[in-house]
């Protein structure tokens, strides 16, 4: 159970980190990183 | 007694004081520099003080002067066109003297000599540095003297290859001037006050390199000790300064500013030297040097370890191979990026220089560098993972290498897969254009930016293995971190996968922004994968020592191997580099009409290189020979604990 617990938190800040990062550093460049979406 | 204190007291009194000088002498350019940057004073280099005199004069008497002026090819600005324009040359002996042989060939071995023993000894200093303010600041004293006797053993090497650089400088700027002198005049008349700089640079670098080398027993306590380890900082800034001189001329060469398009100094040497490809090249350059230069050390360490007569001996090369091996790799992580850096600047720069490097003439050359970085950061691993071995707990990675294994493979096979190929017109023709309808897909940046970043990161992974290797984390949220290092590590890999396959479906000018992420999610795992890793790792439960020199010899192999393929590869990019200007000298401003102005196979380009290669490891040999030969006359005492601690791999920069 902690085990899954521990997995869970870690799965979502690792996923946020790297998509905001992903976003960020396209928006500083002026482009759009959800260029296929629009 | 009181004259003990007294002499005590004059020799902290002269330390401060050299300190304090020390300290000028790095800000005294800044000084110097301010009026200029201010606007205040006129900028450096045109016609010499008599002619500007005798124009005054002139002026005077009512007469205007008549200067033309020019506009910057770069830069776009105006200036009074004050140099000579550019030499048109001809094929002729008066421009281009020659032997019964290809006078280009013999320019590029000797420029290749030069820079390879001048990276050396650009880097072996910066070393130096590290190691002994690692040994200053150590609290363990055994392991202190220990890294001091690394230091200088690293600056005793250097010193020889010191004076061989001058010797290959010589004979470089020998070639120069009776092979190729028209061009070395244009060059000279523009770089004239520059070129004087460095060899200014020069004396003070000898003198200084001197002095730490013939000071260091004198120097070796209290405050003369900080102020030897701070001579060693003077050294390496004079020793960038000069490569970043020595870099303006052949950014000048690429990328050409401060001329108009006839090739004429328009009056401002700052535009001259600071030219579009100087800075990607400074960095780049002096990543490649601390990368080139560590793995020169490895192999050295790996030569004496497998000379070794005795354990004690293995046990302290084999440390100052791995301290050399973890410089060097810190420094090639970050090398692929500013590599791309400076492709990116050269495409801002000229988009078809760009092109005719990776997509033309020079695009098979980039896959054999691709190739050569691979082997770079397999071997890397491979060094990790046998050096697993002389711990006591390594053991329980090597059930996991298949799988490292596999993703090195992978990426290597992404990352050297060729894109553009060429073609006869009925090959071109039965394909149905320039790019196969499948095969088409494959090889573009996109995909290899994930390919190499999924290398890196499996690199760092190993790193991280070795940290731990005889250590077991006894902090309190050791089960949660091992879980969030692992987590953060696979989705960093998923990332890298997905911003690559992302670029597949998004416009160009899109993708080529997404390498940028993609080398943020590879530094991430770097600096915080390390500081997690080393959080956990401040209480720890050790399983056994290290056992330095019991290692498997071919461990010694991989680390004489990444040298060598380092050197292959400086070799190689440096002819890219070079052949990029194509038939121009300096590029569309000085044509070269020398009968070798064409591009060569590359077969040849292949074999000169290993031509190189070959030289410079037979003569390097022989500097480690000098070296060991030194060693012999003066036994140190066999004394010296084995270092039971295991140094921490560099990870920052």
């Amino acid at each position: 159970m902690q085990t899954a617990l521990y997995l869970i938190i870690s799965i979502v800040i690792s996923v946020a980190y790297f998509q905001f990062i992903d976003w960020a550093l396209m928006d500083m460049q002026g482009l759009d990183y959800f260029y296929i979406l629009r | 007694m009181g004259r003990l204190k007294s002499r005590q007291a004059g020799k902290k009194f002269l330390a401060v004081t050299g300190l304090f000088a020390m300290g000028v002498m790095l800000l005294l350019p800044i000084f110097v520099a301010l009026p200029a940057l201010a606007g205040g004073a006129p900028a450096a280099g045109g016609p010499p003080p008599d002619v500007v005199a005798a124009q005054e004069a002139e002026g005077v008497e009512g007469e205007e002067v008549k200067v033309e002026i020019g506009r910057d090819v770069y830069y776009k600005t105006e200036g009074p066109a004050v140099g000579a324009p550019a030499p048109k040359t001809a094929d002729t002996e008066e421009f281009y003297p020659r032997y019964n042989f290809e006078s280009r060939v013999l320019l590029w071995v000797a420029n290749q000599q030069h820079l390879y023993y001048g990276s050396f000894v650009l880097a072996v200093p910066i070393f130096c540095m590290c190691i002994e303010f690692a040994g200053l600041v150590s609290k363990d004293k055994a392991m202190a003297k220990k890294y001091d006797q690394l230091a200088y053993d690293f600056v005793k090497i250097s010193l020889t290859a010191y004076s061989l650089t001058a010797i290959l400088g010589g004979i470089l700027i020998f070639t120069f001037l009776t092979l190729y002198p028209a061009f070395f005049g244009y060059l000279s008349s523009i770089f004239r006050p520059v070129m004087h700089i460095y060899a200014l640079m020069f004396v003070a670098e000898s003198g200084t390199l001197y002095i730490y080398y013939y000071g260091w027993d004198k120097m070796k306590d209290g405050l003369l000790k900080w102020l030897h380890c701070s001579m060693s900082v003077v050294l390496n800034v004079i020793g960038t300064v000069l490569m970043f001189l020595a870099n303006s001329w052949i950014g000048f060469m690429m990328s050409p500013a401060g001329v108009d398009e006839q090739g004429r100094y328009l009056g401002n040497i700052w535009h001259v030297i600071h030219t579009a490809l100087w800075n990607p090249l400074n960095v780049h350059r002096i990543l490649g040097n601390m990368a080139f230069g560590g793995g020169v050390v490895a192999a050295y360490a790996a030569y004496r370890f497998l000379s070794a007569k005795n354990d004690e001996e293995r046990a302290h090369f084999d440390w100052m191979g791995y301290i050399a091996m973890s410089l060097g790799v810190a420094f090639l992580i970050p090398l692929p990026f500013a590599g791309y850096w400076l492709m990116r600047e050269v495409y801002a720069y000229r988009q078809q220089m760009g092109i005719t490097l990776m997509g033309g003439l020079l695009a098979w050359l980039f896959i054999i560098q691709a190739t050569m970085i691979g082997i770079l950061f397999l071997t890397t691993n491979y060094y990790l993972w046998q050096a697993l071995g002389r711990m006591t707990g390594g053991e329980r990675f090597q059930r996991y290498i298949k799988y490292f294994v596999f993703i090195l493979v992978v990426g290597l096979l992404v990352f050297i897969t060729p894109h553009t190929i060429v073609m006869t017109p009925a090959e071109l023709k039965a394909m149905g254009g320039q790019q196969h309808p499948v095969l088409g897909n494959y090889g573009v940046m996109s995909a290899k930016n994930g390919g190499i970043n999924a290398i890196i990161m499996t690199t760092i992974a190993s790193f991280i293995w070795y940290q731990r290797g005889n250590r077991v984390p006894a902090v309190k949220w050791a089960k949660f971190g091992n879980i969030f290092l692992i987590t953060f590590f696979v989705v960093a890999h998923l990332n890298n996968i997905w911003v690559a396959c992302y670029g597949y479906f998004i416009p160009a000018n899109v993708r080529i922004g997404l390498s940028v992420p993609q080398v943020a999610g590879t530094l991430s795992c770097l600096f915080f994968g390390s500081a997690l890793n080393l959080a956990m790792l401040s209480k720890s439960r050790e399983l056994g020592p290290i056992r330095w020199g019991q290692i498997a010899p071919r461990s010694q192999y991989a680390l004489i191997m990444l040298a060598t393929a380092f050197t292959w590869m400086m070799g190689l990019m440096g002819y890219i580099r070079s052949s990029v200007r194509l038939f121009w000298h300096v590029n569309e401003i000085m044509r070269d009409n020398s009968p070798w102005a064409y591009t060569h196979t590359i077969g040849f380009g292949a074999n000169v290189i290993s031509f190189n290669v070959l030289f410079f490891w037979i003569t390097i040999l022989f500097v480690f020979w000098l070296g060991a030969l030194g060693a012999k006359k003066a036994p140190v005492p066999a004394t010296q604990p084995v270092p039971g601690a295991a140094p921490q791999p560099a990870t920052g920069h």
